[in-house]
């Protein structure tokens, strides 16, 4: 038992060390991108107080995080409308409507990215490269991701629909007052899902942005990758390690604490198929 | 009251119903549904100005040479001869901009099939208002109606506007891109300055034959996707579920603390562990003041082995995979212990009193279990793999780049989504090619989707649980 | 405080498969009816349609005689206690109860009221502020119990409420729901596929099988009068047991002889009910016989009441306070093979495997069914009586009374013949006629009279007549009374004499006519002859197909009775023409016949060949039918 003792440990020394590296070279004092040592030879809060004074951080966080929020209520709403609507109600349009959504869903997403950027155009024309465009590109098709959900209503057994409404309650009733408090979990793994994307996304935000000069609009995966293209390493390595601090923290945390729910939603996504 | 129309009926109805077909929702408001009547007929309103402002033009445009192939819109932008002292050039015309008449000429389309859709629905209800007139019963007033939408047809209220969204940024972008595919929109035929034309299945040709040097590009790349995809997705899967079961164990202590550790791993968001483990890797490229990442120079001082990593395909494919074995293990692992703990135990007991050792039980009853919970999963993990954009690009960017095997600003290390991603952006821009390698991304996802889930045995009809 | 009524109701799904086919039945207040047969008998489909949870395809459901097909079923007055409780899990025992008076908008004070007051009845006051989860399986079905109280229904409906709880609190919920039951005076409906539970609480079952109602009635003509094999082994335990066998007569004594050859002499009560083709020895059956009527003889069972047999012990198996003794009657020497006949034992009975016992088995109690329709043979209301009568001038001789016969079958042969008299076919109270009754049975709301007449007695070759009528007893067993015979019901097959068939059915379609102040009226055609749709039958069929009512090929059934025959060249607007084409006179009846479309219809008529008449049919008595999908509209 020892001896898998110190393989696990060792396993979790090699898994948890970039990350420590990421947090050490936050605080490293020399300039440059690349350091001859594992630990900083000066250890130093400067990288911190530079990304919050002289660098766009803050308008990329704050971005970001308004954009997070906005696209995760949207998301959320979406996604349980859709999918109660799908589990529930046996209306006729159903399969093929769930067929059609299964369909779409094996496109790659990006692949349409510029027909959805004419149509920003058109739609938001002095503004399309901002944060409503993102908001829209992240949340507009939210409905196709409605197959977890659906999964954990099908759980939910019928009957409680059926005795509410013999207790007289309608349909929105229903959904509103009975099955949603019902669904915590779900609401909370839907929640926790669509706030992250933003925050990670890189793909959709590098095409929507593609060419705006005031990198005042970007998100923080934008703007940090910017910061490690080869021009601009050597100046921003050290930079780019304490906002990575800064954006991990916050959503490390949020999604340790709701480990729980997300491994629900995935291990019941997974299981129901 | 059902509402199945017959035309029989349509045809003896009186001449207010026969009105209706002309003017939506006439019926409704005559006979008690004034709202819905109204909203029928701006409805109409809306559509004819629609199709008479704009939409009749591009549809014209879109079909003028569909079949044929041939320019898409009518006139390209010209140079009209005159001087503009302001700019210091000869004035532009504006022409039309195809690919906002292949956008426009999809976008039309689906409203005219909504426009149908919608008229024929109202003609039905005209015709069943007369027949309710007739045996003199009421319809539902607007009140009705609202409270309709929220009890028997709240799917609709619910579905309404995830289904705009679904419909504007996802099925319009989606068909305008697969109508791109049978054109030769791409750099040299650049909007709004040029037309681009239909090419019919051209592009798919050029792709797909094994000759041109793009073809050659196309199968190395699909080769390496696949090759990539189906790596990433076992060693993850396995590495996970054997780290579960290793963490899982009797023995271990701090089970909980270990399994924080790794799910920490998973928490931190994807670009930031990429990127900085990419610079962990980064071999300097001869940049001042260094020998490269952290690991390279670990590896140059430890085992006097320069690490080609962004430099040589093989050495690049090995550790994109090593570090997507980072990234996944924890989350497979994540899954599997929740999969692990609700294995019956019963199962592993009478396997002991038969005499089965822990290998033996783990080939006979945890690895056929998971399996069977899990096929669904591998399929969905699989198909992301061959969509992981993120590993690829955000670590090697897809380089090393070679020009003799690869064109189209492919590189060695490139996925079909991040060669389609520099064919939409950058300076290789080729619109059609990115469209054409989308659908066949598509069309791989479903072959490789329907054959796996026909005969996955983990296929479990829904509402089991009703 | 409500009676439902359920006319022809059916389920189909997907236009083919039907879920229940014709479900009839009237339920009086205060009853408490139970619905069982195996899975899938279409017992819930049929109490969710009286809930309102599935759309009723095609038939009338009356709650407190309002058509309730259409409404919701918050609007039907009903309450609903599910298998799996159903309560909400993130409200209290509170809320759950209150849930449906919140949704009605009922003042708060009410609601307070009301929840307390049915906690109390059942006895969960405590727990009001508790979540379902820290509740026990028998509490949670309190709850259940207690958020169907609140609301007040007319109607109980309860779908399995038992079957997720232990043995021994479902004996104790049996009790406490029956105790409900009496103390609420509501009518009460429950579905379940226990049998005991049926046995036990219902005041009329209703069995059901593939969507059929097999039978309805109480619990212990269940029992005792099963209609068919299927009833018979799905009431009681342990079951029934079945032995292959024919039935053979000798003069007036009848037998039921096993393929193992034991024979069991029936009784004569009995034997006269069974129908003479049965028991001509060739005619396969099936003879049932219950464990409950069957003991080990110890030397005390008559003959004459007791059948005395021997048969090996195959098996003992003890219930504690019983023993369940499986012998063969075949000899055979493994259980589970035909054969098996089981028979109960005290417990202190010392019997063992591989001995030979002697078994007594009550002869009054044998049940029989024919093997082929597996419809019980005895049982219920025998459909028609077979009698030797002679015809001698114009008057048809039955034992002692003499019958003159009515100038639609006057003139016939003279002779002995063999008459069937259906058991409506006999009118008792009037007529020259002079019988006795001898025994009186009610079967399934019907009075079913032995009645013998002349000198009748056991040796005599005459046979009994049964009479039954719907309703009331009027009779007692002794009485002495005048009977009729209604000559439009019988039959001789040698004077090729056949009843009157008085069920009438036409085609006809449904059209609408525009009048002039723009209102429409609405008339069945049949053949081009309209007649106006009265306005019950109208809006019974604009409610049951709305406008599609226009496009279905209705067929009219109604009995003569309910045709109003007028001689008339003008008739109402609710009326037919027709011209008489014969007139059948049978004596307490006299019946017209006409040409109605296609098809002849009879109605009752005195008058010449060759009138016209005016033919109203009653509103209570038509019945309108889909020919496509086979299914009763109206």
């Amino acid at each position: 038992m020892k001896g898998r003792q110190l393989i696990l440990t060792c396993l979790a020394i090699l898994w948890i060390v970039p990350l420590f590296y990421l947090i050490i070279q936050s605080f490293r004092g020399e300039p440059g991108a690349w350091s001859p040592t594992f630990f900083p030879q000066q250890w130093t809060l400067d990288n911190y107080k530079r990304l919050f004074t002289e660098t766009n951080f803050p308008s990329w966080y704050r971005n970001t995080f308004i954009i997070a929020l906005v696209s995760c209520i949207i998301t959320t709403a979406f996604v349980l409308a859709v999918s109660y609507a799908f589990s529930r109600i046996k209306f006729k349009a159903r399969k093929p409507m769930m067929n059609i959504m299964l369909i779409l869903g094996m496109f790659p997403g990006f692949m349409s990215m510029s027909a959805v950027y004419f149509l920003l155009k058109i739609l938001l024309p002095n503004n399309y490269q901002s944060m409503a465009s993102l908001i829209i590109v992240y949340s507009a098709g939210a409905a196709l991701s409605y197959y977890v959900a659906k999964g954990f209503f099908d759980t939910v057994p019928n009957s409680l629909d059926e005795a509410a409404r013999i207790d007289g309650a309608g349909r929105a009733r229903i959904f509103f007052e009975i099955i949603l408090p019902l669904s915590k979990s779900i609401i909370i793994y839907t929640i926790l899902i669509s706030f992250i994307a933003p925050w990670c996304d890189f793909i959709f935000v590098s095409y929507i942005m593609s060419g705006v000069p005031d990198t005042s609009k970007y998100t923080v995966a934008l703007g940090m990758y910017r910061w490690l293209e080869r021009e601009s390493i050597q100046q921003y390595f050290t930079t780019f390690c304490a906002a990575a601090v800064v954006v991990a923290t916050p959503i490390t945390l949020l999604f340790m604490w709701l480990q729980k729910y997300y491994v629900e939603g995935v291990t019941g996504g997974a299981v129901k198929g | 009251m059902k509402n199945n129309m017959k035309i029989k009926n349509l045809i003896k109805s009186n001449v207010l119903t026969k009105l209706s077909c002309l003017f939506m929702g006439i019926g409704h408001i005559f006979r008690g549904q004034t709202v819905r009547g109204i909203v029928y007929l701006l409805s109409e309103a809306v559509f004819v100005l629609y199709m008479i402002a704009f939409g009749g033009r591009y549809l014209a445009m879109f079909f003028q040479n569909f079949f044929t192939g041939g320019n898409v819109g009518f006139k390209e932008t010209y140079i009209s001869g005159e001087w503009d002292p302001n700019i210091g050039e000869y004035t532009k015309v504006p022409g039309d901009n195809s690919f906002h008449v292949v956008l426009y000429g999809i976008l039309t389309l689906f409203i005219i099939l909504f426009f149908v859709i919608t008229w024929w629905r109202s003609v039905k209800e005209s015709v069943t208002l007369e027949q309710l007139n007739i045996i003199g019963r009421k319809p539902r007033n607007f009140r009705g109606d609202v409270g309709h939408y929220l009890d028997a047809k709240f799917h609709t209220t619910l579905l309404s506007l995830p289904m705009i969204g679904l419909f504007l940024f996802t099925i319009v972008p989606l068909v305008t891109m697969i109508m791109i595919a049978f054109t030769n929109y791409d750099a040299n035929h650049e909007v709004p300055e040029r037309l681009f034309q239909w090419v019919g299945i051209q592009n798919f040709a050029d792709m797909l034959s094994g000759n041109s040097s793009l073809g050659k590009t196309f199968w190395r790349v699909l080769g390496w996707t696949m090759v990539w995809a189906t790596l990433a997705t076992f060693t993850s899967y396995f590495g996970g579920m054997l780290l579960a079961i290793f963490i899982n164990n009797k023995g271990i202590k701090f089970k909980k603390a270990y399994r924080t550790l790794f799910v920490a791993t998973i928490a931190v968001p994807q670009f930031v562990s990429l990127m900085i483990l990419s610079k962990m890797l980064d071999t300097g490229g001869g940049m001042p003041g260094s020998g490269g990442g952290i690991i390279t120079q670990f590896i140059e001082n430890v085992f006097n082995y320069h690490l080609q990593f962004g430099l040589d395909a093989t050495t690049t494919r090995v550790w994109i995979i090593i570090v997507n074995m980072w990234i996944g293990i924890p989350y497979s692992m994540l899954l599997c212990s929740g999969i692990l703990m609700n294995i019956p135990k019963d199962l592993y007991e009478s396997a002991r009193i038969d005499g089965a050792g822990p290998a033996r039980q783990f080939r006979k009853i945890t690895l056929p279990y998971m399996l069977f919970v899990t096929g669904p999963y591998l399929i969905t993990q699989f198909i992301g793999n061959i969509n992981n954009f993120n590993v690829i690009f955000l670590l090697s960017g897809g380089g090393p780049g070679d020009n003799i095997k690869y064109t189209n600003g492919a590189k060695s290390t490139d996925l079909l989504i991040t060669w389609l991603y520099k064919l939409s952006l950058g300076t290789d821009r080729n619109y059609k090619l990115a469209s054409v390698i989308g659908i066949l991304v598509f069309v791989i996802s479903a072959v490789f989707s329907l054959v796996v889930y026909n005969r996955s045995s983990a296929v479990q009809g829904e509402g089991n649980f009703q | 405080m409500a009676d439902l009524s359920l006319k022809h109701i059916y389920k189909v799904y997907d236009g083919e498969v039907k879920a229940v086919n014709d479900f009839c039945m009237d339920i009086k207040d205060k009853e408490f009816i139970v619905f069982v047969g195996p899975s899938g008998c279409g017992k819930s489909t049929t109490l969710r349609m009286i809930a309102g949870l599935e759309e009723i395809s095609a038939g009338e459901l009356r709650i407190d005689g309002e058509v309730v097909n259409d409404l919701e079923p918050k609007d039907r007055n009903i309450a609903m206690v599910f298998q799996n409780y159903a309560l909400y899990p993130h409200m209290t025992v509170y809320e759950n109860m209150a849930f449906a008076l919140k949704t009605a908008k009922v003042p708060k004070d009410i609601i307070k009221q009301k929840v307390t007051e049915a906690a109390e009845i059942l006895g969960i006051t405590q727990y009001l502020e508790r979540k379902p989860k820290a509740l026990s399986g028998g509490q949670r079905q309190r709850v259940a119990l207690g958020r169907a109280i609140v609301r007040n229904p007319k109607v109980f409906l309860l779908d399995e409420p038992l079957s997720n709880l232990d043995a021994k609190l479902r004996a104790a919920m049996r009790a406490e729901i029956s105790r409900l039951h009496e103390k609420l005076q509501t009518t009460f409906i429950y579905v379940t596929h226990d049998q005991t539970e049926a046995m036990t609480m219902g005041t009329r079952i209703v069995v059901m099988k593939d969507g059929f109602v097999q039978q309805i009635d109480t619990p212990r003509n269940l029992f005792r009068n099963p209609i068919n094999m299927f009833v018979a082994s799905f009431i009681g335990t342990p079951q029934i047991c079945f032995f292959d066998g024919v039935i053979y007569k000798e003069g007036r004594e009848i037998s039921y002889v096993l393929d193992c050859g034991i024979r069991i002499n029936v009784d004569f009560y009995i034997a006269d009910k069974i129908p003479e083709k049965y028991s001509d020895g060739k005619h396969r059956v099936a003879v049932g016989i219950r464990p409950d009527d069957v003991r080990i003889d110890d030397g005390k069972y008559k003959t004459d009441e007791w059948e005395i047999t021997e048969a090996p012990v195959v098996m003992v198996e003890s219930l504690g306070g019983e023993n369940l003794v499986y012998t063969n009657l075949y000899g055979k020497n493994s259980p589970g093979e035909d054969g098996t006949l089981v028979v109960k034992t005290g417990a202190d009975c010392e019997i063992h495997k591989g001995d030979i016992v002697k078994i007594a088995i009550n002869k009054r109690n044998i049940y029989v069914f024919d093997r082929e329709t597996e419809m019980n043979i005895i049982s219920g209301i025998p459909k028609e009586n077979i009698v030797d009568c002679e015809i001698v001038k114009g008057k048809m001789q039955l034992g002692n009374n003499s019958f003159n016969l009515p100038k639609a079958i006057y003139g016939i042969k003279d002779g002995k013949v063999k008459v069937r008299i259906p058991s409506d076919g006999v009118i008792l109270g009037e007529g020259s006629g002079k019988g006795k009754i001898a025994r009186v049975e009610i079967i399934d709301d019907k009075v079913l009279y032995r009645l013998e007449y002349g000198n009748y007695d056991k040796k005599d070759a005459l046979f009994p007549l049964f009479v039954y009528e719907d309703g009331n007893q009027c009779f007692d067993e002794g009485d002495n009374v005048n009977f009729d015979i209604d000559f439009s019901k019988i039959s001789i097959a040698e004077r090729n004499i056949t009843p009157l068939n008085t069920v009438n059915s036409v085609k006809c379609s449904i059209v609408k006519v525009r009048e002039k102040n723009r209102k429409y009226t609405f008339y069945f055609d049949i053949a081009g002859e309209l007649a106006e749709i009265e306005h019950v039958i109208r809006e019974k069929l604009f409610a049951a197909r709305g406008i599609e009512i226009f496009d279905t090929e209705p067929e009219l059934i109604f009995d003569a009775f309910a045709v109003a025959a007028e001689k008339s060249d003008n008739p109402s607007r609710y009326a037919f023409l027709a011209e008489i084409t014969e007139i059948l006179d049978y004596g307490r009846f006299c019946f017209g016949k006409a040409d109605l479309g296609e098809s002849s219809v009879v109605f009752p008529y005195s008058g010449n060949v060759g009138d016209t008449v005016s033919l109203k049919i009653s509103a209570e008595g038509v019945t309108v039918k889909d020919r496509k999908q086979d299914i009763i509209i109206v």
